[in-house]
């Protein structure tokens, strides 16, 4: 919405500027995102034509000599409508600057030296008109030498305003010039215009009697009109012409120009059919007929629906009522016979129609938030004074008031001490009711009851946001600015039952996460099927019903390609060594038909390209990597040890991971991730090198640290300990777990533990053999133990393995 | 004197001893060769050690005599095995210190550290602040019906208040209206229904709308907080809002209340904090009228708040007229821009590790 700063300082009477406007409209509630000054016309003036003749080397140009008042120019001038000799323009003389940035300045054209330039309405930024140059009609004023912002009417301040849905009030001048008044604490007066009586039917030249009928009252609950007998179309005066394009209007022809003055004063759509171009005796406003269609003034052809609001002539619909008219009985420059229309649609109906038929206009924008119906006597008059001074100059004797459902009376009790609880405010009664009737409120004391001061107060037509006690405190304390409400800080009551363990934990996973040395990631939600094929996952995911685009029509079920595709990116970059984690959520489709989504929070880690050594290239990456980082991820954030173990069927239930270098993550015998390094199908087609990626199921993590509650404590033992290390020579299908469990059960209960602390592969122990070397610690909780026991103990437990797996003892 | 005459034996020993050790103790090039060349002499097996036992069985006129020579023997080749010692520590001590001196522009022996993402990290804080203030976390599934989103907020049914909130819709959950959540608001309708006031909550999450452009993103990441008890106020809000806004951008920071219009609260508001680049409370020419963040206003729009609306409390099933409360909500992606001058939200959805790691 755009607004004249010179029109609302009539209105108001407040003329203090458009910066002190947009300030004041600002705090209360009605946001100024910019005054856009217009109009800084300096060094262009009023000249009069002295001489025009020919330009000497080029067709269609003239040379003009003007006069400023002191001196003359010689001017090159295209324009066709030069006028002759005592004609008036205006001349912008070398220096000056024109709207577009433009800088005037002498200049040879075809052997002439040109002194400035005549100016266009469009080159001034005053109208749309750029096919000739402005001649000034009429006599008096403008004396040569004037300054053209002093000659012209300029729209030097235009507010650009953006107004919530809450407000239709401020979508006019009227509207705003009130805020205004009542920001500045003087009285509002605005133009009541009275209409003629009212009638039952509107008798034409043509000896037919207009009717209006509303077959769909609770869509249109009020629709007035009246008949403008011989207008004369054409172009509207400068001013209007230049106040409609300073707000953002294409001026069209003076009976358009002049509905659409009246709303932008009121804030209330009009609309003008060509009485001639409609059939019948009268308008009826109705559902549309399946079937019917119209052609809209835009010129497009829009089939209806039953949900469609049409204004309807005896034949056909005519207009898609409160949105756009009909081409066919629109205003044209033969139009004799107007018939304006002011009229109430219900706004969801408005806003259902203009959404269905991707309409946005002037009117629906205003009829969708809601205008005031019993302001429509007013607007009516209104515009019939406007267009009868600018199209007729007779005055119309009657109208017709179709109002089937007048606007319920909204009396609203206002207690004044819960005001004052609400806003921390102390504000007394008196004040408030003067408030409330500056903003157009009638307010009565209510019966005083026992306890309670009351006011009832009723909120009027333009202020349909006005519904309940607490809306009049908002305008209590809009009134009095919200600067005034005072700072306290209240004792927030802690609750018994605290945030839920989950935030502790996903804290705590995202400081562990950075601490192993990953960069968190955060990637939008969506994805696209194409990246889950390229991520080998052959998985159901939501799909959502209006996506952007293909590319973001699914709802994530893994966070791989996010993570993926930030490695492709980071490597074409030329990082080629990357590690990323994220932690968001994945969604699968409900496992009934249409129940919601199962969200899951998951922690997920990719390594690309090589583990970072010190100094000098490290080695790729590999699986060790990244479940190596989830365990000491987890550890860091619930004190739980993940066992890994390689999958039954990886490559079915991991398609994404090598089928022989990923192994699932286990805490006490339930699965809670995976690891693994990525397939290689899968880093051939982003393009990777190599790449390790775990997950985790935050959730079921969650489940598990709310089931540990708190761990116990292990007592270190004060007994020594005695360490007994092997090497044992074995295949590569027997993994170290294996060894160290059979070696741990063998040995007993004296065992503490059994830790790898060498893996050794060459070629002499032959292919598929491997040498792998434990520390068992043994240690008696009481006493010490001696060499002889130990050694007894561990030589029963290597013979054990040797056996159980074919081991030999390097 | 014959062969195996016992003093003649001691006294070839004595000798051998005397005119050995040192040169023994100057040969030993570190601390066990100097112990191992000391013990031929005086350890347990040593043969100044041998000498001294045998001095008893000597001819008793000379014993005393012999005894003596040993004894200060002895005490000479420790004397001189404890000046070795030391001479020979000195030289590992000079030689311990006397190293080329390290390279400290060199990489620490660590792997690389990592970071937490700069949304993550300005949600944290702004958790953080409120947590402090007793407030509980609390989160809501990000695909939620429209019920949630809309309807018991209070949004009109085909109402222009839900333009700012065009919204996805998930295909076959037509008949829950299943959509993306459009603001966290979805977490405070929820946690009124679970939970008797009095409530003090916040709840950050990502929010989905359709918005695709230079300065929008499908997905951005907000904070949702409200305060339910008997008799909160306008002046809690500001309270609250202020201690905020000083926790997060300095002490000093000015906060400014404009009526704005949000369905779900009444009296609404626009809650802009003075702007944290040209800091115009600090300066007395206040703001700048070029500075790029604030445009020249000195102010910073940073949030959308106001009193809860008694028909989201009816919707919940909470007495409005005992209990009042305030609601907050802010975009969290537009703080981390801020703080660290990243220009656009698309680069944060990016994930670029040169960016991330620079933060
Ligand atoms: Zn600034």
């Amino acid at each position: 919405m755009r607004a004249s700063v010179r029109w609302l300082a009539e209105l108001s009477g407040v003329d203090v500027g458009g910066a002190e406007m947009a300030e004041r409209l600002t705090r209360a509630g009605i946001e100024v995102e910019r005054v856009h000054v217009r109009g800084r016309l300096e060094n262009i003036v009023i000249a009069y034509v002295r001489a025009v003749r020919p330009h000497p080397a080029r067709q269609r140009l003239s040379v003009v000599e003007v006069y400023d008042g002191t001196s003359s120019h010689t001017v090159v001038c295209g324009a066709p409508n030069v006028p002759p000799p005592g004609g008036r323009v205006v001349l912008a003389r070398p220096g000056a600057r024109l709207p577009s940035g433009l800088v005037i300045e002498v200049r040879d054209i075809g052997g002439v030296r040109s002194e400035g330039m005549l100016c266009s309405e469009s080159e001034l930024d005053l109208g749309p008109d750029a096919d000739g140059i402005i001649v000034i009609g009429g006599v008096g004023g403008a004396n040569p030498g004037t300054a053209a912002s002093d000659a012209l009417w300029v729209e030097t301040e235009v507010l650009e305003l953006s107004v919530t849905p809450n407000r239709p009030d401020a979508l006019g001048h009227v509207g705003l010039a009130r805020e205004l008044a009542v920001a500045f604490g003087v009285p509002f007066r605005p133009p009541r215009p009275e209409p003629p009586p009212p009638c039952e039917a509107l008798p034409a030249e043509d000896g037919r009697h207009w009717h209006v009928r509303i077959e769909a009252p609770e869509r249109c609950a009020r629709y007035a009109a009246a008949l403008v007998p011989n207008v004369r179309v054409g172009p509207s005066v400068d001013w209007l012409r230049y106040r409609l394009h300073a707000l953002g209007m294409r001026p069209i022809s003076n009976v358009v120009d002049a509905t659409n003055l009246v709303l932008l004063e009121w804030g209330h759509p009009i609309h003008a059919f060509d009485a001639d171009r409609l059939e019948g005796d009268g308008v009826v406003v109705r559902r549309a007929r399946p079937g019917e269609s119209l052609v809209t003034l835009d010129g497009v052809q829009r089939t209806l629906c039953d949900d469609d609001l049409v204004i309807a002539d005896g034949a056909r619909p005519v207009a898609l009522a409160g949105v756009m008219g009909g081409q066919d009985s629109g205003v044209t420059a033969s139009t004799r016979h107007v018939l304006l229309e002011v009229a109430w649609f219900d706004p969801r109906s408005i806003r259902r129609t203009a959404r269905r038929h991707a309409l946005h206009t002037e009117a629906s924008h205003r009829f969708e938030r809601g205008v005031d119906r019993t302001a429509v006597p007013v607007v009516l008059a209104r515009a019939l004074e406007r267009l009868t001074a600018m199209a007729s100059g007779r005055p119309v004797p009657s109208w017709i008031d179709a109002h089937p459902r007048p606007e319920p009376s909204r009396r609203i009790v206002l207690r004044p001490s819960r005001a004052r609880r609400l806003l921390g405010l102390d504000l007394d009664t008196g004040g408030m009711r003067d408030r409330l009737e500056a903003l157009g409120c009638t307010v009565q004391p209510a019966p005083v009851t026992a306890e309670e001061e009351r006011l009832e107060v009723t909120a009027p037509g333009w202020r349909p946001d006005l519904q309940r006690e607490v809306d009049l405190v908002e305008e209590l304390a809009r009134v009095e600015g919200y600067d005034r409400i005072p700072s306290s800080v209240p004792a927030v009551r802690p609750s018994a039952l605290g945030s839920p363990p989950r935030v502790r934990v996903e804290r705590r996973l995202l400081e562990a996460a950075a601490g192993v040395g990953l960069l968190e990631a955060i990637h939008l939600s969506f994805v696209s099927r194409r990246d889950l094929e390229r991520c080998r996952l052959a998985v159901p995911a939501v799909e959502l019903a209006n996506p952007l685009g293909e590319e973001q029509s699914l709802l994530r079920p893994s966070l791989l390609p996010g993570l993926v595709g930030a490695a492709a990116r980071a490597a074409r970059r030329q990082v080629e060594s990357v590690a990323f984690f994220e932690l968001g959520r994945t969604f699968q489709p409900a496992a009934e038909r249409s129940g919601a989504p199962v969200e899951r929070a998951i922690l997920a880690l990719l390594l690309h390209g090589r583990r970072g050594a010190w100094i000098g290239p490290g080695d790729p990456v590999d699986f060790h990597d990244a479940a190596g980082r989830l365990q000491a991820i987890v550890e860091t954030a619930v004190g739980a040890r993940l066992e890994l173990r390689l999958a039954e069927d990886a490559e079915h239930e991991v398609p994404f991971l090598h089928p022989r270098r990923a192994a699932g993550a286990w805490l006490d015998g339930s699965r809670v991730g995976w690891a693994g390094e990525l397939h290689p199908d899968l880093l051939r087609e982003w393009e990777l090198g190599a790449a390790a990626y775990a997950e985790l199921d935050v959730e079921e993590l969650v489940r598990w640290a709310e089931r540990r509650g708190t761990s116990r404590a292990t007592i270190p033992p004060r007994t020594p300990a005695v360490r007994r290390d092997v090497a044992l020579l074995v295949a590569e299908s027997v993994q170290a777990g294996q060894l160290a469990r059979a070696l741990r059960e063998a040995a007993g209960p004296l065992c503490e533990s059994v830790e790898p602390f060498d893996l050794f592969r060459d070629e002499r122990m032959g292919a598929d053999r491997k040498s792998l070397a434990f520390r068992l610690t043994y240690r008696h909780p009481e006493q010490t133990l001696t060499d002889l026991e130990v050694d007894a103990v561990h030589a029963r437990a290597v013979q054990a393995v040797v056996q159980a797996y074919g081991a030999v003892v390097r | 004197m014959r062969e195996g005459d016992p003093t003649r034996l001691f006294d070839e020993g004595l000798a051998r001893v005397e005119g050995e050790y040192e040169a023994a103790f100057a040969a030993a090039l570190d601390e066990p060769a100097l112990r191992a060349a000391a013990a031929r002499y005086i350890g347990p097996n040593g043969e100044l050690t041998q000498l001294l036992r045998q001095v008893g069985s000597l001819p008793a006129e000379s014993r005393r005599a012999y005894g003596a020579r040993a004894n200060t023997l002895r005490q000479r080749v420790e004397h001189a095995f404890e000046q070795a010692l030391a001479q020979l520590r000195e030289r590992e001590r000079r030689r311990a210190l006397d190293v080329a001196p390290v390279d400290p522009t060199l990489p620490g022996r660590w792997p690389r550290p990592g970071r937490l993402h700069p949304t993550r990290r300005a949600l944290l804080d702004v958790v953080d602040v409120f947590t402090s203030m007793g407030f509980d976390v609390a989160d809501g599934p990000e695909v939620d019906r429209a019920e949630y989103n809309f309807d018991r907020l209070g949004f009109p049914p085909d109402h222009p208040a839900t333009d700012m909130h065009d919204s996805f819709f998930v295909r076959g959950g037509e008949a829950d209206r299943l959509m993306l959540r459009t603001h966290t608001s979805t977490i405070q309708v929820r946690e009124m229904m679970r939970r008797r006031p009095p409530l003090a909550v916040v709840a950050p999450g990502v929010v989905y709308r359709r918005d695709d452009d230079a300065t929008h993103s499908p997905m951005f990441f907000q904070i949702e907080g409200f305060l339910v008890d008997r008799d909160v106020s306008m002046a809690d809000l500001r309270g609250v809002l202020t201690v905020f806004g000083e926790r997060l951008f300095g002490a000093g920071t000015p906060l400014r209340l404009r009526p704005s219009y949000f369905p779900f609260v009444e009296p609404g508001a626009e809650a802009d904090l003075g702007c944290t680049f040209c800091r115009p409370w600090e300066q007395p020419a206040g703001a700048r009228p070029d500075c790029r963040v604030c445009k020249g206003s000195g102010w910073l729009e940073i949030l959308g708040c106001g009193m809860i609306h008694p028909v989201v409390f009816e919707n919940v099933g909470i007495d409005p007229e005992t209990w009042t409360g305030f609601a907050f909500g802010m975009g969290i992606d537009r703080i981390a821009m801020l703080r660290h001058g990243i220009p656009s939200i698309r680069m944060l959805f990016d994930n670029d590790p040169r960016l991330l790691g620079s933060l």
